[in-house]
């Protein structure tokens, strides 16, 4: 007659292909089960073989209990190493299948994400080419005013006050907000392009690295 | 019982139980016992299924010096059990005029 410890040490080494989380999440409960019950005696008597209760989790699990059982009777001495490698095979050939997935996606979302990618670049193309036209106009009207405010100033003097007075106020606002302007879009130039190539970069190697 | 017991049966079972109030699966497999006849290890399947599909939670409480792990019902699970009585409501309604009313024209 065997006690609660070899029931439990039989109902774990049965689950030896399942992940330890759910194997320890089985023993958990049978031991809870132990300690509800009058009697260890008891408790065996009513929950019968522990393999028949593996099986039966391993079933629940999407695993045939046969091949699992072979695989635990190999297994006897050395448990980790062959477990491991059977799992990173799984890994392994889930991940390249991962892979071709990816690539059928890419391709049957293609104009989708060309369009995307398409509607990025130009908004950032037209955020470029406002901030580049606020610059330009700012400098020509600064340029334009004060050369003609310094000639009308003396052909008529009223007209060339207020055209040396837009020019001046042109460029002060040109130079108090372009350099940071010009900084601004520069650095989000930057960002753009390193952020595209990076994504780029993750959409297309991560998955051949990790393979 | 001469009926089998469905996966389906046990699952809104064991969710009307918890339901009621939070209990721990030792306690849980003795209540359905008291309906029907399933072995001791019929519950634990039943109950890890309906905590990954997010129907109950658990929580260790200590009890004499030991862990006791208790189910509760998420709220996922309450509206699982609302459908499954219905459905029970219904299918009980249909069994019972097949098997009781035509039965009751023989006396």
């Amino acid at each position: 007659m065997m006690n609660k410890l070899q029931f439990l040490k039989i109902l774990e080494d049965s689950l030896t292909a399942l992940p330890k989380d759910e194997r320890d999440s089985a023993v958990k409960y049978y031991e809870e089960f132990f300690d509800e019950a009058d009697s260890d005696e008891k408790a065996i008597d009513n929950l019968g073989d522990p393999r028949k209760i593996a099986e039966q989790i391993l079933v629940e699990n999407g695993i045939n209990p046969v091949t699992a059982n072979e695989n635990s009777f190999k297994n006897i001495e050395p448990v980790k190493p062959v477990a491991q490698s059977a799992t990173s095979n799984t890994a392994r050939t889930s991940n390249s299948t991962n892979l071709i997935l990816a690539i059928i996606v890419v391709a049957l979302t293609f104009p989708f994400w060309v369009t995307i990618l398409a509607v990025a670049f130009s908004i950032f193309v037209a955020i470029l080419a406002v901030a580049f036209t606020l610059v330009v106009t700012m400098g020509a009207v600064a340029v334009c005013g004060i050369l003609a405010g310094i000639v009308t100033l003396f052909t008529f003097p009223p007209i060339g006050l207020i055209s040396l007075g837009t020019g001046l106020v042109a460029a002060g606002m040109l130079t108090l907000f372009c350099v940071p302007l010009i900084k601004t879009c520069w650095k989000f130039t930057v960002w753009t392009v390193n952020t595209t190539v990076n994504f780029v970069k993750r959409l297309f190697f991560k998955q051949e690295v990790s393979v | 019982m001469a009926f089998p017991v469905s996966s389906t049966l046990l699952d809104a079972m064991v969710l009307s139980i918890v339901h009621d109030e939070d209990t721990y699966g030792y306690k849980i497999t003795q209540d359905i016992r008291e309906a029907m006849d399933v072995s001791e290890s019929t519950l634990y399947p039943v109950l890890r299924r309906l905590q990954k599909e997010e129907c109950l939670e658990t929580y260790d409480k200590e009890y004499m010096g030991r862990n006791r792990r208790y189910y509760k019902v998420t709220s996922k699970g309450k509206a699982a059990l609302n459908l499954y009585r219905e459905d029970w409501k219904l299918h009980k309604e249909k069994v019972d005029t097949l098997l009781n009313e035509r039965g009751k024209n023989d006396e």
